[in-house]
C-alpha cells in the first residue's frame, strides 16, 4: 500500500512512466521471490514480436512526409476536390490531417506540421478564430483508426490481435468521424456565410500532377499487405525507403545529408520513448495476467455490470479517464492487458474493442483539462488553454457522438472485414 | 572551477550524443536495406536472408535503446503531465531533483536485471543465427540500461548546478515538443 502511494505520488510529479512501470515490476517480482531477471526476459519477448520493426519504419516514413513539402501539395489536393463546398478549407483540413495522423501518429507532428500552414489559411478565409484553431487542434488526431496508425500496431500488437484485420476495421469508424467533422464545416460555412472558392477541373489536374509521388502511398501500404505480397512491416519498410527516395532525390524537398540524420534521429527518439515503456511494462503486465487480477476484477464488477451493452458504457467512463491522464500509447500499453480478457468475457470482439479503445483515447487528447492536443495547440499558436478548451468543444463533443455509435454498432468495425474476407 | 566542470559534462555529453545519433541512423539504415532486400529476393529470386528478420528485430532493440536515452537527455520521456503544467516555477528544481534521483536508483536495479539475463544467456550458449550468439544482441539491454542511468545521472548533477545557479551550455539544446 505505501509503495502503491509513493508510486502514485511519483507520477503525478512527472516521474517518467517507464521508470514507474521498471518500479512496479521489479517490486512486485522481488516481493513474489522471482529473480528480478524476469523482467527483462520480458522485456526481450518484444524481439519476438513480427510487426515490432512496423512501428520505427512508420514513425520515420511519417517524419519524412511531415517535414517535405508533402503538407502542402495534399492541401492542394484536397482544395481542387472539395475546395468548393461550404467550408471547403476546413474540409481540407480535415482530410489532409486525417492523412498525415494515419501516417505520423497523432503523435503532435500533424497540429505543428500543418497548423502552420493551415491556421493562417483558414483565418485568411475569414473563419472565426476560434473555429479556426479548433478545427486545427482537434484534426491532430483524427486519422488515428487509419491504417498505418502507430497506436493500431501497437494495440495489435499487445491485444494479439491480426494487424491486418485492424487495419481494414479502422477505416469505416474514421469516415464516421471525417464526415461528423466535415458536415459540421459545412455547417460553420454556410452560417459565417463564407465566400466559396469556385469549381475548377483545372486544379485538380494540376494539384494532382504535383502531389503524384505522394498520393500513391496509402495505395502501396493497403495494396501490399491486402494483396498478400507483403507483411505489415515489409509494407513499413517500403513506404519508408519510398518517401525517402521521393522526398530527397526525386522532388528533392529534403536534403540527404542536412536533413534525413535528424528526422531520422528525432522520429527514433520519439519511437525510443515508446517502446522503452512497452519493453517494461512488458514484465508488469505478464505478472498481473499470471495473477489472474482480471479474474479477480471480473467477480467483483459481475454482480454490479449485467449486461454488454452496460460493461461497454463503464468501459468507456473508464477510458475517457485513463485517456485524459495518459498518453495514448501508455495506455494502450498498460490497459489492454487488463482489460482485454474482461471484454472477451462480456463477448465484445477484440477488433471492435481495439476502436472503441482508440476513440476514447482520440477523445483523451481533446478533453480538458489535460488532452494533449490542447496543450501542443496552446504552444503551437500561442493561446491559452482556455481559449482551446473552447474552441475545441463543438468538435469534442463530435468525437463522443462518433465514439457512442462506435461503441455500440459493432458492425462499423467489423463489417469491411466480413466483407472482404480478411484473416 | 565550477565553469571546468560544466565544460567537462558538456563535452562527453556532446561525445555521447553524437555516438548514439550515429548509431541510430547507422541502424535505421542497415534495417531498412535488409528489409528491402528480403521483399526483392522473396518476391522475384524467391529466395530470401535466412537471419534477416530475427536480425531486424533485434536491431529494433538497438533503437529502443539509444532513442530512450535521447529521450531522457532532451527530458522528453512519456509522462503524465499533471504536475509540471501546475507546479509553480520556483518549485520545480525541487521536483525534478527528486524525481531524477528516483530515476537513477530504479534504472540501476533494471540494469541489474538486463545484466543478469545477458550473463545467463551467454551461459547458457544459445545461438541466435549462423555463428552469432544470442547474448551478444541482449548485451544492448545492459548497455542500454547504464547509458539511460548515466544520463538520468546527468540530468542529476545538471539539476544540482541549476539549483545553484549555474547552467550548462549543451543541457537544454534539444527542447522536443513532439510526442508527449
Amino acid at each position: 500500500m505505501g509503495i502503491t502511494i509513493a508510486l502514485s505520488t511519483l507520477a503525478l510529479l512527472g516521474t517518467p512512466l517507464f521508470v514507474l512501470f521498471g518500479a512496479s515490476a521489479l517490486t512486485l517480482f522481488m516481493q513474489a521471490h522471482i529473480n528480478i531477471s524476469a523482467v527483462m526476459i520480458e522485456f526481450y519477448r518484444l524481439a519476438s514480436a513480427p510487426t515490432l520493426s512496423a512501428i520505427p519504419f512508420f514513425t520515420f516514413a511519417g517524419f519524412i512526409l511531415a517535414e517535405s513539402n508533402a503538407p502542402k501539395r495534399l492541401v492542394n489536393v484536397a482544395k481542387a476536390f472539395v475546395g468548393f463546398l461550404p467550408g471547403g478549407l476546413p474540409i481540407v483540413t480535415v482530410l489532409v490531417c486525417a492523412f498525415f495522423t494515419a501516417f505520423t501518429g497523432a503523435s503532435g507532428v500533424t497540429i505543428i506540421a500543418l497548423g502552420g500552414l493551415l491556421y493562417p489559411a483558414l483565418m485568411k478565409e475569414k473563419y472565426k478564430e476560434r473555429f479556426s484553431i479548433g478545427v486545427v487542434t482537434s484534426c491532430g488526431s483524427i486519422g488515428l483508426l487509419l491504417p498505418p496508425s502507430l497506436p493500431l500496431i501497437l494495440y495489435g500488437l499487445i491485444a494479439q490481435v491480426s494487424i491486418d484485420k485492424l487495419f481494414i476495421a479502422g477505416i469505416l469508424p474514421s469516415l464516421l468521424l471525417v464526415g461528423l467533422f466535415s458536415i459540421y464545416s459545412c455547417f460553420i460555412g454556410v452560417r459565417s456565410k463564407i465566400e466559396r472558392i469556385p469549381f475548377k477541373p483545372k486544379n485538380i489536374w494540376k494539384s494532382l500532377k504535383d502531389a503524384k509521388w505522394e498520393m500513391p502511398l496509402p495505395i502501396i501500404v493497403l495494396y501490399g499487405i491486402y494483396g498478400g505480397i507483403i507483411t505489415a512491416s515489409e509494407a513499413a519498410a517500403i513506404t519508408a525507403i519510398y518517401a525517402f527516395i521521393v522526398e530527397v532525390f526525386i522532388i528533392k524537398d529534403l536534403k540527404l545529408k542536412r536533413d534525413v540524420p535528424k528526422i531520422m534521429v528525432e522520429s527514433i527518439t520519439m519511437v525510443g520513448g515508446i517502446l522503452i515503456i512497452l519493453g517494461v511494462a512488458m514484465g508488469l503486465t505478464n505478472y498481473l495476467v499470471d495473477q489472474d487480477v482480471t479474474t479477480q476484477i471480473f467477480n467483483w464488477v459481475k454482480p454490479h455490470i449485467t449486461s454488454q451493452a452496460m460493461f461497454l458504457l463503464l468501459l468507456n467512463v473508464f477510458l475517457l479517464i485513463v485517456g485524459s491522464l495518459m498518453d495514448i500509447f501508455s495506455a494502450i500499453i498498460v490497459v489492454v492487458p487488463i482489460i482485454m480478457p474482461l471484454a472477451l468475457k462480456y463477448g465484445v470482439n477484440p477488433i471492435h474493442l481495439g476502436m472503441i479503445f482508440l476513440t476514447n483515447l482520440e477523445v483523451g487528447y481533446l478533453h480538458p483539462p489535460l488532452g494533449l492536443n490542447l496543450f501542443i495547440a496552446s504552444y503551437r499558436f500561442k493561446k491559452s488553454l482556455y481559449e482551446l478548451y473552447w474552441a475545441t468543444l463543438p468538435f469534442l463533443i463530435l468525437v463522443i457522438i462518433a465514439l457512442l455509435v462506435i461503441t455500440y454498432v459493432p458492425e462499423l468495425s467489423l463489417y469491411l472485414i466480413k466483407m472482404l474476407n480478411v484473416r | 572551477m565550477v565553469k571546468s566542470i560544466l565544460k567537462g559534462l558538456d563535452k562527453i555529453d556532446v561525445c555521447l550524443s553524437f555516438f548514439e545519433k550515429g548509431l541510430i541512423c547507422v541502424s535505421l539504415s542497415v534495417m531498412l536495406i535488409i528489409a528491402i532486400l528480403q521483399v526483392i529476393l522473396r518476391n522475384i529470386f524467391d529466395s530470401g536472408i535466412e537471419w534477416g528478420d530475427v536480425f531486424i528485430r533485434h536491431m529494433v532493440l538497438f533503437l529502443l535503446f539509444f532513442g530512450a536515452s535521447l529521450s531522457t537527455r532532451n527530458k522528453s520521456h512519456i509522462q503524465m503531465d499533471v504536475s509540471s503544467k501546475i507546479t509553480p516555477q520556483r518549485f520545480k528544481p525541487v521536483i525534478f531533483f527528486l524525481i531524477n534521483s528516483f530515476c537513477i536508483l530504479v534504472n540501476f536495479y533494471l540494469l541489474k536485471a538486463a545484466w543478469i539475463f545477458a550473463g545467463d544467456e551467454k551461459a547458457s550458449g544459445s545461438i541466435l543465427f549462423g555463428q552469432v550468439p544470442t547474448w551478444f544482441f541482449i548485451a544492448i539491454m545492459p548497455i542500454g540500461f547504464s547509458i539511460i542511468s548515466f544520463r538520468f545521472l546527468l540530468n542529476w548533477i545538471d539539476n544540482i548546478f541549476v539549483m545553484l545557479g549555474y547552467k550548462r551550455a549543451s543541457a537544454d539544446d534539444h527542447p522536443v515538443i513532439i510526442g508527449a
